[in-house]
C-alpha cells in the first residue's frame, strides 16, 4: 500500500526530496506545538540568590511537560534564556556582567519552576515567557 | 497568482489574517519567509552516568532539547555547562548528541532530536 502523506516543500525545493530538511511541513514527523504559553510576573528580592518561583500548569494528572522560558526584566528590552545571566555590560576585556541570572526552568506534574539569582541590592521585576511543547 | 497553502487557529480568518502567529501552517509563495514547522526525528529517555553518546545519523549538527530528571518526578531543561552546578549538560555534533553527567549518580535524561540543521 502507498504510503500517503501530506507535504510542502520550501520555496525552490522539491516536493519529491527524500531531505526533511527541504519541508516547511511533512505528516510523516511530528512536529512540535505549543501546548501551553503564558507569562508570569515575580519580583527577586534584592542580593538573594537562589530564589524559586513556580506556575502551575493544566496539562492531564501526572504528565511532565517538555517547557522552555525566556526572561525579561521590566527595565529591560532584551530577553535571557535560563542558564544564563541578564547582560547589562559587555566589554571585550570585561567580559560579560549583569546582576540578574536565571538559573534553570524544569517541571514535574504539577508544576513549571524558575529559579534566579539576583546580585542587585535592591528588588528586581522580571517578566517569565514559558512555552509548554509536545 | 500566488499559492498559499493555511491553517488557522481557531478564532482566525484563513482569507484575511496574515499574522503567521495565527496559523498553525503558514505557506505562501509571495512571502520571502518560510515558517518551517520544525520535524522530530527521534526521541527518547536513558540513564547516563558519566558520559552517554547517541548516534542521530543526520551528519550535520541538529536543533535539539534535552531534560534531566535532577529529582524524582522533576525535570530540568538542560544547555551547555550549567551555571547552577548541577553536573548535567550535553553537546552535540554531526554524529552524536552527547550526554554528560558529572554529579556522581545516575540520572535520567530525555532527549529530543529534530531534523532541522542549525549550521
Amino acid at each position: 500500500m502507498t504510503q500517503q502523506v501530506v507535504k510542502v516543500a520550501k520555496k525552490g525545493k522539491s516536493a519529491f526530496s527524500t531531505d526533511p530538511n527541504d519541508f516547511v511541513f511533512h505528516s510523516a514527523y511530528n512536529t512540535f506545538k505549543i501546548i501551553e504559553e503564558g507569562t508570569k510576573e515575580i519580583t527577586l528580592a534584592a542580593s538573594t540568590d537562589d530564589q524559586t518561583f513556580t506556575e502551575a500548569h493544566t496539562l492531564e494528572p501526572f504528565t511532565i511537560p517538555i517547557v522552555t522560558a525566556f526572561a525579561k526584566r521590566d527595565a529591560a528590552s532584551q530577553v535571557f534564556a535560563p542558564n544564563g545571566i541578564d547582560v547589562e555590560l559587555w566589554s571585550a576585556k570585561g567580559g560579560m556582567s549583569g546582576d540578574v541570572t536565571f538559573n534553570y526552568v524544569q517541571a514535574d506534574k504539577d508544576n513549571i519552576i524558575f529559579n534566579f539569582d539576583n546580585a542587585d541590592g535592591s528588588t528586581v521585576a522580571v517578566t517569565i515567557r514559558y512555552f509548554i511543547l509536545g | 497568482m500566488s499559492q498559499v497553502f493555511k491553517i488557522a487557529l481557531p478564532g482566525y480568518n484563513a482569507f484575511t489574517d496574515t499574522d503567521p502567529d495565527h496559523f498553525s501552517l503558514y505557506v505562501d509563495s509571495d512571502d520571502s519567509d518560510d515558517y518551517v514547522l520544525i520535524k522530530e526525528k527521534l526521541s527518547a529517555s536513558v540513564s547516563v552516568s558519566g558520559t552517554t553518546n547517541v548516534a542521530h545519523g543526520l551528519g550535520y549538527i541538529p536543533f535539539c532539547l534535552v531534560f534531566a530528571e535532577v529529582s524524582s518526578g522533576v525535570w530540568r531543561k538542560l544547555f551547555s555547562h550549567p551555571i547552577y552546578g548541577n553536573g548535567c549538560w550535553f553537546e552535540i555534533d554531526s554524529t552524536n548528541l552527547v550526554l554528560r553527567n558529572t554529579s556522581g549518580s545516575a540520572k535520567n535524561f530525555s532527549y529530543h532530536i529534530f531534523y532541522d540543521n542549525i549550521t
